[in-house]
């Protein structure tokens, strides 16, 4: 197969994924909004589950079955392509609940529709009321639908283990198999020209939505019975597909393999590797996005930020290949190359494509915290008497600083398991787990890979939630310093 | 805490088209003030500055209070409420009143005072808007600030209900000594609550000062649009409408005009619209061809397009507005040999403010706080005994007379009864109910006893009336509507007795109103004497010697006698916290010695008087 023909088949891929989402995220979008309470925390929970389930445990889960596939290559293809839908429906639907309302809300538009006389011709109709449907709901679609269809197109760790088609695999075999870097990016040129023809014609789109935004929801008319629980139904089978079937096939095996884990201690070192350059990319990522974030909010004067936050999150918006190979050519020129055998290189492209991912977090941080509830708990810690300001700062911690903190664990858990960037850029003995666990994958299922597997993944969870009562205390020292030096 | 609490100084904010404040300079006193203006005029900014959440990119704020000891300096209620959604009802207020005595006790009644006793366990996102708009109310009610600062509170609350939560948080800060800095647009609420008022539009500052100077005597006739209707007429123009020109202000308020309609006047109706407590009325000139609105407040909608009509001007709002809360020289004054008070005795923490006055046996005084006690002192001050009313949650009593039979006659005003009390407290009997009914009561204020041992009460909730019973308890009558017309009322809430006639304190209405006692109107006390002018007087008492009437005017700060025709005899007292005068006087008695009791409930103090 050429390249034209994988990204071909990518790109329709994509495209039908991201066109089948986009409807399922509004309509998720629409329950979240009106959910209240406990109902309303497990659906999100039940939205976002399958984002966070890791390539690398999915494409291991089902390894076999799509070798099993093998003689059915249209079924294998739709199989993967059922779990990429799952994949991005929680991005989508995230952007979705977060996109600004389009100018032009569902009742100006049924105003525009009755408008219009009943005996006017079909053309007629749709020439009056296609702007307002561009300029209505298709604007408020347009930015779900394209994240959805770039993490659908740049994928590469699910759709390598899982023997499906994509211009990245291709890419990547190629590279692996000697081609000269510069040849290797010449070929990225077409993919990469395809991502970056979306993305610029969506950044002027998306900065003048934020200024022409629309007025709040009101109030829909009915909605068929049979919504909610297909919903539901989807949305579980996403969590079932992503999660509980790979974990299952991952446990069923993994006892015997735990025998392993004594044998190799490097697992542990190769942890530690991946962990500290997790830390190490995150936090700076995290902190740069941060100063860029009065761009991303729009304020005025900041037009400076907007252009940096733009060039500097560019890089990270096409993919961990493109970038890796990117980055791996520039550390293969004369200014660059004694750089090339450190660490540098990974820690800067993983920083880089981190970025975006920082960037949105803080602006999904940003628009879901208000900040009178802040502002309260800082008068409260501001009394004269200590019970008041003892109980103010937990309330501050949860509404100031735990968003953060998750944050940066979500910055984390993305980094450590990405297999590619350090493919192509961790310098030599320098291996981090989540990488050399991956590339064993690709030789098949066994019980001890998949106990390294499992405690590959769990270390960070276990130590997320092991730094947690740290960070509480150490949010509270920031707050004291914070009050004294004013 | 008594002063200033901020000082402004060219203080801007920026905006997007213009700034949102623009070279505001100005004072905010303790007490309850009230930041006034339309959509738009800055309100939020300004509480937003106050309250330390934004800072001003041009001029200072200077903050004066906040050595304020263990108490919590400022709180505040923005205007979207600001809750914490992950806390629930009770832990929002428990957050706050962490570390004050009683807190478990405090935050028990909070809810119950705003009604969320049953959303105790509910986070916010499971209230509608009112329920999230009075837990955000109470939450700063609990942490007991010195200073709280309110965007539009309650506005999101049914107005049904929403004068209930006023009356919370009026005791609160009343009965904690807390200032207030409110924003809002209704004028009612600045009428009601506040004392001093800053008005805001385009983000500058047009007016600040008192609000009852701002009511009364506005500069101009935008000013006068910020509380609400108002009648503006310069002379030329009260000449063509044949009004009679109100010396000091052009500004009439609507319940300082009547349209009445009469046979031949070249002013016809055109439209009227009435909306219960004012009546739009476009009246044409047939002379000058000239049309015009006016507001005015009637009791009832009468007035029917192609009325002929005249206007009235009530002669009591102009003799009150010639004499403002200040003694003119002209006016004779009320000679007193010697003045004594004594403090309200404190109950706790809190010092209560006495309310009602009665005379008990021995010249005792029996005074009603808002402690809900009901307190017994000797003829110097002396505290002999007290007790507190059998339930005052909801409110406190106003009203108390020693009966001819021993008894102590107490009107319990929020739980709409009268209680009768043995000398030392027993509650020997309810009388009432809630209800519009005879013998049924809202809002009873004012008790009054006859020398055949029949009882008066006026109550000024629902008809503004008042019933008469036998000592015994059985109804006789009932007369007195709501109204400013002869023989109506809004609030009588003082009442005596002699010869066969009732005096009775028609308080908003700014008179005394004179009946037989068998409720037959018989005269506007004054009104054949020239005219008296008052300002809403609260209580009255009698001088059964002299036959003078004295007459406690809580508007005014000041104590009125006349004789029994009206005619004013002297003066004493002006709005003042030091001994000249009285804050906010709410009743008065007279003992045997003629020596006058009067209850300065601002001033926490029992004021006497020697004639």
């Amino acid at each position: 197969m050429s390249l034209a023909e994988a990204c071909g088949w990518t790109l329709l891929r994509s495209l039908i994924v991201a066109a089948c989402a986009v409807p399922l995220c509004f309509a998720i979008r629409r329950r979240l909004l009106t959910a209240r309470g406990r109902r309303r925390t497990l659906l999100w929970g039940t939205v976002l589950t399958p984002f966070f389930a890791p390539d690398m445990l999915v494409g291991y889960g089902y390894y076999n079955f799509s070798l099993s596939l093998i003689h059915h290559p249209l079924l294998n293809e739709l199989f993967y392509a059922a779990l990429v839908f799952f994949k991005v429906l929680p991005v989508g639907t995230v952007i979705a609940v977060c996109t600004p309302h389009p100018p032009i809300s569902p009742q100006a538009l049924y105003c525009r529709r009755l408008a219009i006389t009943a005996d006017a011709s079909p053309w007629k109709r749709f020439r009056e009321l296609a702007g307002y449907y561009v300029r209505g709901p298709y604007r408020a679609a347009l930015p779900a639908a394209v994240l959805m269809f770039l993490l659908a197109f740049q994928e590469f760790e699910l759709v390598s283990l899982v023997n499906a088609t994509s211009w990245t695999v291709w890419l990547f075999d190629q590279q692996a198999q000697g081609l000269p870097i510069n040849t290797t990016l010449r070929y990225d040129l077409i993919p990469t020209g395809i991502q970056a023809a979306i993305v610029i014609a969506m950044i002027p789109l998306i900065l003048k939505s934020r200024r022409a935004a629309g007025n709040r929801d009101a109030p829909r008319g009915a909605v068929s019975p049979v919504v909610g629980p297909l919903l539901w139904c989807l949305l579980v089978t996403g969590c079932t597909l992503l999660w509980f079937i790979p974990v299952g096939i991952l446990s069923s095996g993994m006892a015997d393999g735990l025998v392993v884990l004594r044998r190799n201690p490097r697992l542990f070192k190769e942890i530690a590797v991946g962990l500290g350059m997790t830390l190490e990319a995150a936090v700076p990522a995290y902190g740069f996005a941060a100063l860029l974030l009065p761009a991303a909010l729009n304020r005025p004067g900041q037009k400076l930020r907007a252009a940096v936050a733009i060039l500097a999150g560019l890089p990270g918006l096409f993919g961990g290949l493109t970038l890796g190979l990117t980055t791996l050519s520039l550390f293969q020129t004369e200014a660059l190359y004694r750089w090339y055998d450190t660490p540098l290189p990974w820690w800067g492209a993983l920083v880089l494509w981190l970025l975006p991912r920082a960037m949105l977090l803080q602006v999904l941080l940003a628009a879901a915290r208000r900040r009178e509830p802040i502002h309260l708990a800082e008068l409260l810690q501001r009394s004269g008497s200590p019970p008041q300001r003892r109980r103010a700062r937990p309330v501050l911690w949860r509404l100031r600083y735990q968003g953060h903190y998750w944050a940066v664990v979500l910055l984390c858990w993305w980094s450590y398991l990405d297999p590619t960037l350090p493919s192509l850029l961790r310098p030599s003995g320098l291996d981090p787990a989540p990488m050399r666990i991956y590339n064993f994958m690709h030789y098949g299922q066994a019980g001890g890979l998949s106990a390294m597997l499992a405690l590959t993944v769990l270390v960070p969870v276990l130590l997320a939630a092991a730094l947690l009562p740290a960070a509480r205390f150490v949010a509270p020292l920031y707050d004291r310093l914070i009050a004294r030096s004013r | 805490m008594s002063g200033l609490l901020w000082t402004l100084n060219d203080v801007t904010l920026p905006g997007t088209e213009r700034p949102r404040l623009e070279g505001v300079s100005c004072d905010i006193s303790t007490g309850v003030t009230a930041v006034i203006g339309y959509s738009g005029a800055g309100k939020t900014s300004l509480l937003n500055l106050l309250a330390g959440f934004e800072r001003p990119t041009r001029g200072r704020i200077e903050r004066r209070f906040d050595d304020t000891g263990q108490r919590l300096p400022l709180y505040w209620v923005p205007q979207e409420d600001g809750l914490w959604p992950h806390e629930t009802a009770a832990e929002h207020l428990q957050i706050l009143a962490a570390g004050i005595a009683d807190a478990p006790a405090r935050v028990e009644k909070l809810l119950s005072e705003f009604d969320l006793i049953d959303k105790s366990d509910v986070v916010p996102d499971l209230m509608s808007q009112g329920e999230r708009a009075r837990l955000s109310v109470a939450r700063a009610l609990a942490g007991g600030a010195a200073v709280l600062v309110m965007d539009e509170p309650l506005v999101h609350v049914d107005p049904a209900r929403a004068d209930k939560y006023w009356r919370v948080l009026r005791n609160h800060l009343t009965q904690t000594d807390t200032s207030l800095v409110i924003a809002t647009h209704s004028p009612e609420t600045v009428l009601r609550e506040a004392e001093h008022a800053l008005c805001l539009k385009d983000g500058r500052l047009l007016h600040q000062g008192p609000v009852e100077a701002l009511y009364y005597r506005p500069e101009t006739p935008e000013l006068a649009q910020f509380l609400g209707a108002a009648n503006w007429l310069p002379p030329q123009e009260a000449q063509q409408w044949n009004v009679a020109s109100p010396p000091e202000s052009p500004c009439l308020r609507p319940e300082q005009i009547e349209i009445r309609p009469i046979a031949e006047s070249p002013l016809v109706v055109e439209t009227a619209h009435f909306s219960g407590s004012i009546e739009e009325v476009e009246l044409l000139n047939e002379d000058s061809h000239m049309r015009r609105t006016f507001f005015h407040r009637p009791a009832e909608n009468r007035l029917r397009r192609g009325a002929r009509v005249a206007i009235h001007v009530c002669l009591l709002f102009l003799a009150a507005l010639l004499s403002p809360g200040c003694d003119k020289d002209d006016e004779p004054l009320l000679k007193v040999l010697e003045v004594n008070y004594w403090m309200s005795p404190p109950m706790g923490a809190k010092i209560p403010r006495p309310r009602g006055l009665g005379i008990g046996d021995n010249d005792e005084v029996l005074c009603l706080d808002n402690g809900g006690r009901l307190l017994v002192f000797d003829e110097h001050g002396k505290l002999l005994r007290q007790w507190e009313m059998p339930e005052h949650i909801i409110g406190k009593p106003e009203g108390v007379c020693l009966l001819a039979d021993g008894r102590i006659a107490v009107a319990d005003t929020h739980y709409h009864r009268v209680v009768y009390f043995d000398e030392i407290g027993n509650v020997l009997s309810y009388q009432g109910s809630e209800g519009r009914e005879d013998g049924q009561f809202l809002f009873p204020v004012a008790i009054c006893q006859d020398d055949a041992e029949n009882i008066y009460v006026c109550e000024y909730g629902g008809d503004h009336r008042i019933q008469k019973f036998t000592a015994a308890g059985k109804h006789l009558l009932t007369f007195g509507t709501f109204g400013t017309g002869d023989g109506q009322f809004q609030r009588p809430s003082g009442i005596v007795w002699d010869d066969g006639r009732l005096y009775i304190a028609d308080a908003i209405n700014n008179r005394v109103q004179v009946f037989t006692d068998s409720g037959k109107f018989i005269e506007v006390l004054g009104e054949k004497t020239g005219g008296l002018a008052l300002e809403y007087p609260y209580d009255v008492a009698l001088d059964r010697s002299t036959k003078s009437l004295y007459i406690i005017e809580y508007g005014a700060g000041r104590v009125t006698k006349t004789n029994l025709a009206g005619q004013l005899l002297g003066r004493y007292g002006k709005t003042s916290r030091e001994n000249d005068g009285f804050l906010k006087p709410w009743g008065l008695a007279i003992d045997s010695q003629h020596r006058l009791r009067i209850a300065d409930t601002e001033n926490h103090r029992i004021v006497e008087l020697k004639l």
